[in-house]
This record gives structure tokens, sequence and C-alpha cells, in this order.
């Protein structure tokens, strides 16, 4: 469903140039999982970041279906990242300003197809679902580590994306909470079948995963993917 | 809008973590109220200074005066007929204007001089509404005043008949109705003894006073009948002066215009030549005075309304740094540059229009209490402002010792929460109102400087509309920095911002 072509990605710091990414070829399948993993600083966040479009690259391409995201004028690449792409932090991200509710139904105001009502119900059902149904009203700051990841889980499935894309979701989590976070992807990715994009650290839970690639020296390790 | 209009208001009221930011939107709001309420304040007293001094000194006052190249003139009933024919012009009188000593029945000295004006009774109170202002007697030839006169004159000496006196005038000199003045109207050498002189002297009994609440009338003016002036100058049949009236003052000028297009003087020549005068250059100096005095406060105005921009702008670019995370969150979430930028143009809409409206109650609520005649509460009422203030403070200090987590009305808390978001506001409108109107009174001032006792209020609904808006456009002017900078972050650069 999406393929990456030879995507390179360069940052000019200083007059130096780092060349983050050179030539990722990938593809992620529809309704499969996919663990990313690597070392700190190898451009596993940068890979995601383009793939949901938030990024352009330095040259390359990634194709959603058949069309080429970065071929997109600004609006257009912002619908596909609203419609078709849910993002995961590895910090929670949520809106301070805003309930549990509010952070998750934002996603459908920004889209505009929805009244305000219709998304903020939309928003209760998802955080029903991922087990907050008591928290709806509660801010950031009144949520543990573990609720606020599964409150932006719930936002990054507001608008029934084809692909979320999770940057170490449970990196700052402890072992137990993140246990049930993660529980929480793979039932989601079950039950709704989407495409999940995991960057993680952990062996453990790259092994559950339907894929694992390996991002080293900007390139994707063939003898990773090979040993699955 | 209603996403971006949702974020904005969000961050407008924040009060969570980063409790300054609401603290500087409120303050950016005041600071806008502030603005509008002084502009509004300051014009409408200065419009109401202005349009009441216009309406004391044109209650008695010819919009348009007209004189001949040759000074006296004569036939001037049918000059004035003829002034009437023009367009405008509702009435027109005939009087001789002139300086005279004068030198109260007793006094061995002149005391000064005053300005006399012979005028043709009817015909004056066509034009300036004369009789209105007099105390006493307006009929100039009073037969039992001037009886009694003539008998307190000696045989040699002739009573020209009645003057009505400036009341200032009166009460300076210590004169009262029934008394005799002299006035002196030329001396000329004795041929006999060139060290001495002849002095025409006549004899004028008091029978009014005119009052009009206007120093430049009252202080320095005495009438006598138009007979009386021509034989005082032995101008038979001839005036000085026609006065005329327009049929709005502001037209003064035009109507002047038209006069000197149509009218002749009889007799032609140069004596012919209309010269004409119109109470807005008599009074020049003073409405230049004030037109100055209008561009310096209009300056003033700008000035404060563009600080309050600038407020808004620093609150805003501050905004946009403190949320610059938030930002990228809402980019990844498929937010547009458009989207973000509107909501920081929101939030600037929102803090001038809440300004704004804010300021325009308040500065027509001042106007109207500087304006409201009656008993005010005493001063020290105003100290129930304590009140909301002890009650907030004690409030900050119970919420401050509470755990945070309380914030959220969860347990049956509604009841209080809506108190607190109700109840306090509605408190401190009703506190302040109650405050200012103790506070604020009509302000008295020397009458004998500006012509009027008690500063007035003049609201122009047109400036008020057109300050509403002009504010409008500059907060919006203010937002389109921060906006563009918040629209410009990189998104991924602004989720890494910490
Ligand atoms: N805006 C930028 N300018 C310059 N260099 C950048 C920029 N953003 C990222 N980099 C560099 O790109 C490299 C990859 O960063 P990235 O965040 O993708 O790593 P990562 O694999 O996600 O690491 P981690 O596991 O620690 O999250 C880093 O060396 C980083 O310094
Ligand atoms: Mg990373």
């Amino acid at each position: 469903m999406i393929r990456i072509v030879d995507i390179h990605r360069t940052y000019t710091e200083a007059g130096n140039e780092i060349r983050v990414l050179q030539g990722i070829n990938l593809e992620v399948n529809a309704g499969e999982i996919l663990a990313i993993a690597g070392t700190s600083g190898a451009g596993k966040s940068t890979l995601l970041h383009l793939i949901g479009g938030l990024d352009r690259p330095t040259s390359g391409a990634v194709f959603f279906g058949n069309q080429d995201i970065f071929g997109f004028e600004d609006r257009e690449l912002d619908h596909f990242r609203n419609q078709e792409i849910g993002f995961v932090f590895q910090f929670h991200h949520l809106l301070a300003e805003f309930s549990a509710r509010e952070n998750v139904a934002l996603g459908a105001m920004i889209s505009g197809t929805h009244s305000m009502d219709q998304s903020l119900q939309q928003a209760d059902e998802l955080l029903a679902y991922v087990g907050l149904e008591d928290r709806l009203d509660h801010y950031p700051t009144q949520l543990s580590g573990g609720e606020r990841q599964r409150v932006a889980i719930a936002r990054a499935l507001i608008n029934q994306p084809r692909v979320i894309l999770a940057d170490e979701p449970t990196g700052n989590l402890d072992r137990k909470t993140s246990g049930g976070v993660l529980d929480l992807l793979w039932d989601l990715n079950d039950r709704f079948s989407q495409s999940l994009v995991l960057i993680t650290h952990d062996h453990t839970l790259a092994q559950r995963a339907d894929r694992r690639v390996h991002l080293v020296d900007g390139k994707i390790s063939e003898a990773k993917q090979i040993a699955e | 809008m209603r996403f971006e209009r949702f974020v904005a208001g969000r961050y407008l009221k924040s009060r969570r973590k980063q409790s300054f930011i609401s603290i500087i939107s409120l303050i950016s709001v005041g600071g806008v109220s502030l603005g509008i309420a002084t502009v509004i304040l300051v014009v409408s007293v200065m419009n109401g200074f202005e349009q009441s001094l216009k309406d004391k000194l044109l209650a008695n006052e010819a919009h348009v005066f007209v004189r001949s190249m040759g000074g006296f003139f004569k036939n001037y009933d049918q000059t004035v007929q003829q002034i009437k024919q023009v367009d405008d012009v509702v009435a027109a009188s005939p009087v001789i204007y002139s300086q005279l000593a004068l030198q109260p029945k007793g006094s061995k000295r002149i005391e000064g001089t005053i300005y006399v004006k012979g005028i043709d009774l009817k015909q004056e109170d066509s034009v300036t509404g004369f009789s209105e202002y007099v105390i006493g007697s307006v009929d100039f030839d009073d037969p039992e005043l001037i009886s009694a006169a003539q008998k307190k004159l000696s045989k040699r000496e002739t009573l020209k008949g009645g003057i009505i006196l400036g009341y200032n005038v009166a009460s300076q000199k210590g004169l009262f109705t029934g008394d005799i003045i002299r006035l002196i109207s030329k001396m000329e050498p004795n041929p006999a003894n060139p060290s001495t002189f002849f002095a025409d002297v006549s004899n004028y009994v008091v029978v009014g006073l005119y009052q009009s609440g206007l120093h430049t009338y009252d202080n320095a003016f005495g009438f006598v009948s138009l007979l009386a002036a021509q034989d005082l100058y032995n101008r038979s049949e001839q005036a000085n002066l026609i006065q005329v009236k327009a049929s709005t003052p502001e037209i003064a000028e035009t109507v002047a215009k038209r006069i000197r297009e149509q009218i002749k003087f009889p007799g032609g020549g140069l004596k012919g030549v209309p010269l004409t005068d119109t109470w807005m250059k008599q009074y020049a100096p003073l409405f230049e005075a004030m037109k100055l005095e209008k561009i310096v406060t209009l300056i003033i105005e700008a000035l404060i309304i563009l600080v309050a921009a600038f407020n808004i702008a620093s609150t805003l670019i501050m905004m946009v740094m403190e949320k610059t995370r938030d930002i990228g969150v809402l980019r990844a979430l498929g937010a547009s540059k458009r989207q973000i930028s509107k909501i920081f143009i929101s939030q600037g809409i929102l803090i001038g229009v809440l300004g704004a409206m804010i300021g325009t109650v308040l500065g027509i609520g001042l106007c109207f209490l500087l304006d409201l005649e009656n008993d005010r509460p005493s001063y020290w009422l105003a100290l129930t402002i304590i009140l909301p203030v002890a009650l907030q403070i004690w409030i900050s200090i119970t919420r401050s010792t509470k755990p945070v987590r309380s914030t959220a009305p969860i347990n049956g808390q509604e009841d209080k929460a809506v108190f607190f978001k109700i109840g306090i506001p509605v408190l401190w409108i009703l506190v302040v109102t109650f405050v200012l109107y103790c506070v604020v009174r009509p302000i008295q001032i020397d009458s004998r400087v500006y012509q009027l006792s008690q500063l007035a209020v003049e609201i122009d609904w047109v400036y008020v509309l057109f300050i509403n808006f002009l504010s409008f456009f500059i907060c919006l002017g203010a937002t389109l920095y921060p906006a563009w900078q918040s629209s410009n972050l990189v998104p991924v650069e602004a989720l890494r911002y910490e």
C-alpha cells in the first residue's frame, strides 16, 4: 500500500551535510505490522515523518496507493495526513489546554466534515474503546503516562486512517504499562486491519511484528530483513 | 473556522500550567478596552464642549454680519429686505454697533467702556432672540422708569432713553434697574480753551439686564433702541451693521458669499460693496484652538490604540512560541498552514472584539455618568471594591492549596463551578459599576474661562462605530506577523521543539 522509493534526506547544518537517509526502499503492505529498528540517530523518526508526509525528502518518492504524496500540493498533503495517517509519538504530545475527548476530537474538527458535537461523540467512543470511558473530561496533567498514550492512540484513530505511524509509543513507559499499550495497538490492527509502522528499540516487541527491518547507515539493512 | 476558533478560545482563557498566558491575554483585552474607552470619553467630552459652546454662542449670535465700506449707510430697511430675499436667509436686522465710554451717574470718573448695540427690538428678536435673555423690562421707553429717571435729572440734562445692560457690567459697576448712566460718544476740543474738551454725553436709564451666560455679552455689552443710537451719533435713518440669521449656522460662509454677490448698498461705488463677516470667523481663534486640540487628541488616540495593538502582537508572538510543539502536533494531525494562522488571527480578533466591546460599554457608561446629574452616594462607598478583590484573593489562596486533580468537575462539584464561572464575573461587573457610579460625577469648570459651567458630554455614535472598526482592523493587523510566523513553522522541527 505504501511504497518508499529511493528516499534520501540530507540536513545541512552549519555548512556540513548530514546525510541521514541514503536511499531507502521499503514497502508497507495493507494491514501488516512493520517494525523498524535501529540505533539512536539512525534516522527512524526522520523516515517516519517522511512516510507521514510531515517532511519532504531531499530526493525520492513515497507512493500511497499509486500516488506520489510529494507530488501533492500543500493542501492535499495536509488532507492526506488528516485522513490517511495517524501519528503516535514517543511523548504523548497531547495539548495541555484540552481535555482527553477534545484532544481526540481535534483531528475530526480539523477535517471540518463533522460538527463539533459529532466529533466529540466519536472521540467518546474511541476513548471507550481504549478503556478510558471515565476519563473523558480529564486534562493531560490529570492522566497517568499509560493513559495519556492511550488517548494519543485514540487521537490517531479518529478519522479511521489506513496507516498508523507509531514512533516508540512505549519508549517512555514501564514494562507493564507498555504491555497494555502494545496489546491495544495489536488489537486495533486486528480489528480495523490498519497498517501499523512501529519504531522500537525493543527486540521482543520487534519479534511480535509481522515484519522487521533494520535501519543502518541510512539504509535498510538487508541482512536483518533476510534473517526474518 | 469552528476548529480554529475553538483552539483560539481555549488558548485565550488557558488557566493551566502557563497561567501567565491567560493573564497576558487579560491584559491585552484590558489594553484595548482602556484605549477604546479613553478615546470615546475624550472625544465625547470634546464634542460636548464644542457643541454646547456653539449652542451657547449661537443662541444669541447672528450668523452673518454685513457692513458697508462706507461705515454708516442709509435706507437700511431696503437693504434688510433685499438680504431677506437671499437664499437660506431666515432673518435680518439693522444695528448700530459702537463702543462708548461709560460713566455711572454720581461717579466722577469714566469707568471703562462698553459695547453698545442700537437695536430694533422686533427685528433683533428674529435674529438673536434677544428678549429671552433680558431680566426686567425689554421696553426701552418704559414710561414708569423713564419718568422716574427724568425726575432725578436736573433741568439742563436730557434723558436719551432706556438701556439694557449686560448683567455682569451692571453688577461690577453696582448698577440696578432705574439707575442712570452716562455714555460719552465723543469729545471735541473747546475752541475757547483748547486744554479742555466738550464731551458729548447722553443719559440713559437702566431698564433691564441682559444675561445670556455668555461672558462676551454679559461682561461688556449694553443695548439701546436703534433710534436712540441714531440720535447719539446724529445719524438719523442710518445703521452701520446688518445682522443675518441663516437657516443653519454651518452655511454661514455660503450665505455670506451670496450676500456679497447679490447685494449692493445704496450709493454705489466702493461704499456700495458689502463687507461680510461670519460667526465662525469671529470665533475663529477659539475654534482653531479646538481644532488643534482635536488633532493632538487624534494623534494620542491613535497611539493609545497602537500601543494596545503592539500588546496584542507581543501576546500572540509569545503564544506562538509557547505553543510551538502544539502547532507541530496539529500539523501532524492534518491542520493546514491556513488553519494554524487562523488560530492566531482568531485569537487576536477575539482579544480585539472583546476589548472593543468592554471598552465601548465602559466609555459610553463613563460619558453617561459624567452627564448624569443626581445626588451620588458618598465617595467612601467606592471602597466596596475591596469586596470582590478580597473574594478573589481568598479564592486564589484556597484554590492553590487544593490538589490539582480536583479542577475537573467530576463529583457533583458542578454547582460550585457554575457559581465561580458566572457569579464572580457578575459580582465584579456590579461592584465596578457601582464604584464608578459613586466616583464619576459631572465636572464643574470655571465658566469665566470656558463660557460653560459644566463639562458637557456628547457621544458621536458614528465616531464610536468608527473607532470600533478602526481598532478591529488595527488588532487584525497586529495578528498578521504572529499568524505568519505560526504557519511557517516547519512541522518536524516544531515537533522536536522542547
Ligand atoms: N532539523 C535537523 N537538522 C539537522 N539535523 C537533524 C535535524 N533533525 C534530525 N537531524 C539529525 O538526523 C539524525 C536522525 O534523527 P532521527 O530523529 O531521525 O533519529 P532516530 O533514529 O529517530 O533516533 P532516536 O532513536 O534517538 O529517536 C540525527 O543525527 C539528527 O541529529
Ligand atoms: Mg526518534
